[in-house]
């Protein structure tokens, strides 16, 4: 058994040195060694001669099967063995190699690859290909080598750095593809091995260290290209493309191309949008040379079934790419949780680093090993402040559980039967409410029906769940954004007690202004959210340049949220972000210029118009005041006293409650030490205030009637932040007065200190023990039962609900589908009256005519309902109408008729303007980008 | 440590202790003063701001229908007409009880007799014949008496009816459109409300009648206060009253309908003399009334002496004779009667001069046209007074022989009666007033027969409507 060693070189003077010895230093040497070089130009050359003679080294430009086809002339051995000018042999592994090959009747041996410098993790024992083309190695990834691999077997292909191969195979076989450069060589060439009904081999005893300098990146020619991972997928997918069988061939294609689009959504997902680009880039450059697959193909046609039953053996199986999904999701879970945990370790280590602890370097993988041995729950009990957490929790559950159940009243229409109704609302461009609209939905119907298909599709609890949550979350994110303002506004740790203070005063607000009790969803809903994006707004801050992209994208994303809810949120941020801009501008030119400090701000506010599209461009068309609208039915705007007091007009908690908090605000401007921190405070403040003298000065329009801007989010706002004020000034003070003489001062903020006590005592208090409130269980309209039943089988089938008596005036609306739900009322705010309609309305109360009754029931109108109390004059009048017939009501003081001839289904359909759904289309895939845009950085690199 | 921290800064305190104002706290100070600024600029809470006044139009009524009731012997006619300016419309007369209609050509401002028989009919004004729609069916010979053609009403209320005895009425309930109706009668007596179930819910088919016999549904000899209360459709509602005063031989009249429950009610046209005058009071509230009475004469309101109040027990009738005192009052001048009470009450009279009888109802004030169709002959008198400032009414004497006397006016006066004679030929009255009156034509002359004065609706009221937001 004869064997010629045939090493390829290109530029490896790097590892050729160890190489050489490795060759040099084999228990069963090559009878020969030839050496054959492709254009180095690092002097490897010279290393080679010197260890060889130059007799044996060849120099032939270009790629790996050429220079092996090219050596392979002159080579009589028996057996060639093939090496890299990376991958150092064992002492033992050319005797290995032998020694198998013969024990098994191979005709193809490759050794076990170990990677090179570690020397200890195993690269490849033999490899396969997945449906996709893939390189399957089936190894972990850094799997140590424990001899677990070490068995003899056949196997698909072997790496070419030291595959050992009879010479005649080669030549038979033609050698390896040209159009395989550096990957898939192999793959492609035991696949064809197989064919032929050769054996392939993996001999663990034998061992081979490889740099796999190509694979890694670390070696680019012309061959691997700038792109290795493109040049990869391009020989995979020619691979499988050259090799499966014809009948196979469409299904390989298909699937080779709907995989290709799952691995770059993935990849998108990933935030790798290059390697995205590079799958699309492959799968385009594989197609754009059908002559070379169908020459390949050729070629390869004498050659035994490509998918006989000996070669499907070695094949991976099918379900591997799915299982590798299943493992990338995972590990995309645990970046992200990994990422909050790293978060909040880095804040505790420099806590303790300025408190003067010293914080060991830890190696993470020690730490993991070392990990406490305590269970979450053991944690959990013995932790005062997270008990205390869960107290308040428990307790601000039982205080909102009028919201376990359907909700209505105040500002709040019933939810649908489903969220599926939700998100039929929210993205589609024709409305069948009212007479048929195409009148922008709320964008807020978006996340809560998103929320709603979490909950079983459940709209009704989508709509709890925010009035059950509202108040803890706004607390948790208060907890959270104070401690780091206090903090940094401070410069003292943060104290738990006024912590504890900011966070109940914050999670007052949304309760003692009166908003939960209202049911203005989009007010608490933004409570609920303010502190997590005045948090997220924090890491604008922060050094690194990728955390700030990435804060950018999540204050973008809360931001979008917020502004669905309550509109007021997007003009507020894009004024404070001119000052800022402004400030930062005039004081520190050079970083203001620099892209990754104002880019994410400008991410920040222009995330929410990207976001919220179809409802901005669709207000285009409609009237825009409806801008100012927020979420909800339209409710009494708070006047200056309720502004400053946090209170909207009754019923909320009483004003001065809520006054009180001015009181050591005011005073907390009078610390010098946290003066610049609460004067920042009181700036948001007075900007607040501003807006609201401009937005309560403008009168909204709306094709319904008028109305004035919501004022929820400046509230909010100036809530908020005179909270944060007293927080930071508080840090600090009663140290300040230890050991200080008395005099006015302590007194003062006594005083102070009481004031702000009574701030989230007397809200929540209000709360729990009076919690005067406008909501109320959804009840039976005064539809009857078997019209609601006729509406809501097809929208076309409308009840005329008219309230109201001829002295006061009627206000009427058709009653579709399940009545007026959450989101329609904006819609319909936004509607125009359909004037011919309404004059209708009013003929038929007064002086219906045949000709006007037989026209109704085309526009979708199938009865008419006269609300309880009906007024006598108007029922007399419709009584007497011909065409009309007194159909039976839910009670006596309610009247109801029905029309002769029954509304036709489609009555009201119609459709929306044509690029309504490429703008939903654009929304949704917008949505998704900056979601996987607000996720974990793959690598943090510091700014330079 | 922070103790030794706060020592420090105590003392930096100290030293920084100069009147001058950092300019940190000046733009804190500045932002306060913007904040206080901007709140007190801005505008107001909304909430409980005044809803806009949202009033009720009006246009041209263009279709209407009067119910006229049965006649009541061979000698009566209907008259009916439709008193305003000519224009596009017809007249047409069908019976209530269902059947075709017939075209009538009366001269538009004019009031003319219709050959209908003695049936209930339907009088229907299309176009512009419907505005200022009246008629009556009156006798021409013999006693006095007048039974008015009425409108659809939501609530109508008599009192003074009879259940048995010498005093029999009968409800008459008319529906003149296609769709069923549904009433709720009730009744009152002086012994509380009467229980019926035939009253509750009563059905009346489209285009058809229903007569209630009170005699057979709720005997009594006592006189009943009657509410008819229509749930579904339009009903026009009419009492048929037969009556043999005391010592006297039967008659049958009209018993006219009275105002809704009010604390102040007027009946005009009291007359001069009568053989008999019984009010009928009831009080369909919850609590007692007091109800005072005084004569509002030609020059002021007389209290009658010694009459003391009427005390009417909640959700109860009460019938009382008339004192002398009070019947000594109206013998004089043309008076109108007037009844205070605590509480709202429904009142009526039912006068008997020279052996025949007519019902006297409090009238509502109205504002605008009123009119009545009255009896051919007799000494017919119209009494006026206002509820309102002192005004002047404009009398048109529809049908007046001499053209000369077709128009008149009549000074009135708050708290006072004013009367007119009717001239010759007059077979309808029109009244023009800018304040609230309350009118009747009493006719005598071998009887008596007393016709309200009615709103006569040209208009229809068209309610705002707007779209619900």
């Amino acid at each position: 058994m004869t064997v010629t060693a045939l090493l390829v070189n290109h530029d490896g003077a790097r590892w050729l040195p160890a190489v050489l010895a490795g060759l040099a230093e084999q228990q069963h040497p090559p009878e020969r060694i030839v050496a054959v070089d492709t254009g180095s130009t690092d002097g490897s050359v010279d290393l080679l001669v010197e260890a060889f003679g130059a007799d044996r080294v060849l120099t032939h430009p270009g790629s790996f099967p050429e220079a092996v086809a090219h050596a392979l002339a002159g080579i009589e051995t028996e057996w060639v063995w093939l090496l890299h000018d990376d991958s150092r042999p064992a002492p033992g592994a050319l005797g290995a190699l032998l020694d198998a090959a013969r024990r098994h009747d191979a005709d193809v041996a490759g050794p076990k690859l170990r990677e090179w410098p570690s020397l200890r993790r195993l690269l490849e024992v033999g490899v396969t290909v997945s449906g996709q083309g893939l390189r399957e190695t089936g190894l972990e990834r850094g799997e140590y080598d424990q001899g677990q691999h070490d068995k003899v077997r056949e196997v698909l292909a072997v790496n070419t750095a030291g595959m050992l191969v009879r010479t005649d195979l080669l030549v038979e076989l033609d050698g390896f593809d040209p159009q395989l450069p550096v990957f898939s060589t192999d793959v492609d060439f035991g696949w064809r091995v197989a064919r032929a009904g050769r054996r392939t081999i993996v001999a663990p005893d034998a061992i081979v260290f490889h740099a796999e300098a190509a694979t890694r990146g670390l070696r680019r020619t012309a061959a691997t290209g700038k792109h290795h991972h493109l040049a990869e997928r391009r020989a995979g997918i020619y691979t499988m493309l050259v090799n499966t069988s014809g009948r196979n061939l469409p299904w390989q294609w298909l699937r080779l191309v709907v995989g290709s689009l799952f691995r770059m959504l993935g990849m998108l997902l990933a935030r790798s949008p290059r390697a995205a680009w590079h799958e699309l880039v492959a799968l385009l450059g594989v197609h754009a040379h059908p002559g070379r697959i169908v020459a390949a193909r050729r070629a390869r046609r004498d050659l035994g079934d490509p998918r006989g039953e000996r070669v499907r053996s070695l094949l991976a199986p099918w379900w591997l790419p799915i299982r590798h999904a299943i493992d990338f999701v995972t590990d995309v879970g645990t970046a992200v949780v990994n990422q909050g945990r790293d978060a909040a370790e880095r804040r505790r280590a420099a806590r303790l680093a300025e408190s003067g602890v010293v914080v060991h370097e830890t190696n993470p993988d020690e730490s993991e090993e070392l990990a406490p041995d305590t269970s979450f729950l053991a944690r959990l009990v013995t932790n005062p402040r997270a008990l205390a957490g869960i107290a308040v929790f428990l307790f601000s559950l039982w205080a909102a559980r009028e919201a376990l159940g359907p909700l209505m009243g105040g500002a709040l229409s019933p939810a649908p039967d489903s969220a599926g109704e939700l998100w039929r609302l929210a993205t589609e461009g024709w409305h069948e409410v009212g007479q048929g609209t195409d009148a922008p939905a709320p964008t807020y119907l978006l996340p809560i029906a998103f929320l709603g298909t979490l909950l079983l599709n459940s709209a009704t609890a989508a709509v709890s769940l925010v009035f059950l949550v509202a108040v803890p979350v706004a607390g948790w994110g208060a907890w959270r954004f104070t401690r780091v303002v206090a903090e940094l506004g401070s410069g003292q740790p943060a104290s738990p007690w006024i912590l504890a203070w900011a966070t109940a005063a914050y999670a007052a607000v949304p309760a003692a202004s009166g908003a939960w009790g209202q049911g203005r969803l989009g007010f608490i809903a933004s409570a609920a959210l303010l502190p997590w994006l005045a948090h997220a707004a924090l890491g604008l801050f922060e050094p690194y340049a990728d955390r700030r992209w990435r804060a950018g994208w999540r204050t973008g994303f809360l931001l979008a949220l917020l502004t669905a809810f309550t509109p007021g949120a997007w003009p507020f941020i894009l004024c404070l972000v001119l000052i800022v801009m402004a400030a930062l501008w005039s004081m520190a030119r050079d970083v203001a210029q620099r892209r990754s400090v104002w880019g994410p701000i400008v991410v920040t506010v222009l995330v929410p118009p990207l976001l919220l599209l179809p409802g901005a461009i669709g207000m285009l068309g409609h009237d825009i005041a409806g801008l100012f609208l927020e979420a909800g039915r339209v409710l009494a705007k708070p006047g200056p006293v309720d502004l400053l007091a946090g209170r909207f007009p009754e019923p909320s908690a009483p004003h001065w409650t809520g006054l009180l908090l001015l009181v050591p605000a005011v005073l907390a401007l009078a610390r010098d030490r946290t003066r610049m921190a609460v004067v920042g405070c009181w700036l948001v403040v007075a900007l607040a205030s501003v807006l609201t003298l401009v937005l309560s000065r403008i009168t909204v329009d709306l094709p319904a009637g008028s109305t004035r801007p919501g004022l929820g989010f400046m509230l909010l706002v100036i809530s908020g932040a005179l909270i944060a004020a007293v927080a930071i000034a508080a840090h600090g003070l009663l140290a300040s007065f230890s050991g200080a003489s008395f005099s006015w001062r302590q007194p003062v903020a006594g005083v102070a200190a009481a004031a702000a006590l009574v701030v989230p005592v007397g809200g929540l208090g209000w709360w729990v023990f009076d919690g005067d409130n406008l909501l109320e269980r959804p009840t039976d309209s005064a539809v009857p039962a078997y019209m609601a039943q006729g509406a809501d089988a097809s929208p076309g089938h409308g009840v005329l609900m008219l309230e109201g008596d001829v002295e006061t005036g009627f206000t009427w609306q058709v009653y579709r589908g399940d009545g007026i739900t959450l989101g329609e009322d904006e819609v319909l705010a936004l509607t125009g009256p359909d004037p011919v309609l309404n004059a209708d309305v009013a003929e038929l109360l007064s002086d219906p005519t045949p000709e006007l009754i037989a026209s109704l029931p085309d526009r979708g109108i199938d009865y008419v309902v006269l609300a309880a109390p009906a007024d006598g004059q108007v029922a007399a009048t419709l009584d007497a109408a011909p065409g009309l017939v007194q159909a039976s009501s839910t009670d006596r003081a309610t009247r109801a008729w029905q029309f002769d001839r029954a509304a036709p289904d489609d009555a009201i359909s119609g459709s929306g303007p044509a690029w309504h759904p490429w703008l939903v289309a654009i929304q949704m895939i917008a949505f998704v980008v900056v979601a996987v845009l607000c996720g974990p950085a793959r690598k943090e690199e510091a700014e330079s | 440590m922070s103790g030794v921290q706060g020592g420090r800064r105590m003392a930096g305190r100290v030293l920084e202790s100069r009147p001058r104002i950092s300019k940190t706290l000046a733009v804190g100070i500045a932002a306060v003063v913007v904040t206080a600024a901007s709140v007190a600029g801005m505008r107001g809470s909304d909430q409980g701001a005044p809803e806009a006044v949202r009033e009720a139009q009006y246009s041209p009524v263009t279709s209407q229908a009067l119910s006229c009731p049965a006649s009541f012997g061979a000698d009566a006619v209907l008259l009916v007409g439709s008193l305003t300016e000519p224009g596009e419309g017809s007249l047409s007369t069908r019976p209530a009880t269902g059947g075709e209609g017939t075209t009538v050509t009366i001269e538009a401002g004019t009031v003319a007799t219709v050959g209908v028989g003695d049936v209930p009919t339907i009088l229907a004004g299309q176009g512009s014949a419907a505005r200022a729609l009246l008629g009556a069916r009156v006798r021409t010979q013999g006693p006095k008496a007048a039974a008015e053609c009425t409108l659809p009403a939501p609530e109508t209320w008599f009192t003074g009816a009879g259940a048995g005895g010498l005093h029999t009425s009968q409800l008459v309930l008319v529906n003149p459109d296609d769709g069923p109706a549904v009433a709720d009668v009730t009744a009152w007596s002086s012994t509380g409300e009467v229980e019926a179930s035939d009253l509750r819910g009563v059905t009346v088919k489209g285009n058809s009648r229903v007569v209630l016999d009170l005699a057979e549904l709720v005997p009594t000899r006592e006189e009943l206060a009657v509410r008819v209360s229509v749930g579904r459709g339009r009903l026009a509602a009419t009492v048929r009253d037969a009556y043999t005063p005391r010592g006297g031989s039967g008659r049958v009249d009209a018993l006219q309908a009275s105002a809704a429950p009010a604390t102040d009610l007027l009946i005009p046209a009291f007359p001069r003399q009568s053989s008999e005058a019984t009010l009928v009071l009831a009080n369909p509230g919850e609590n007692a009334s007091r109800v005072s009475l005084s004569v509002v004469g030609v020059e002021a309101e007389f209290t009658p002496e010694g009459f003391e109040e009427i005390q009417v027990p909640a959700g109860q009738a009460v019938v009382t004779e008339l004192p002398d005192a009070v019947t000594r009052l109206v013998k004089d001048e043309d008076t109108v009667m007037r009844l205070v009470a605590s509480e709202p009450v429904v009142a009526g009279v039912r006068v008997v001069v020279a052996g025949d009888f007519a019902h006297l109802g409090a009238i509502a004030p109205l504002q605008g046209e009123a009119g009545a169709v009255v009896p051919h002959q007799g000494n017919r008198r119209l009494v006026l007074t206002t509820t309102g400032e002192a005004t002047v009414a404009d009398l048109e004497f529809v049908g007046a022989s001499d053209p000369a006397k077709a128009t008149g006016r009549l000074r009135l006066r708050p708290g006072s009666a004013s009367a007119a004679t009717l001239p010759a030929g007059t077979r309808a009255v029109v009244v023009r007033s800018s304040e609230p009156i309350v009118g009747a034509v009493r006719t005598e002359e071998g009887g008596i027969a007393w016709s309200p004065l009615r709103a006569l609706v040209s208009e229809k009221i068209v309610p705002d409507v707007r779209p619900a937001w």
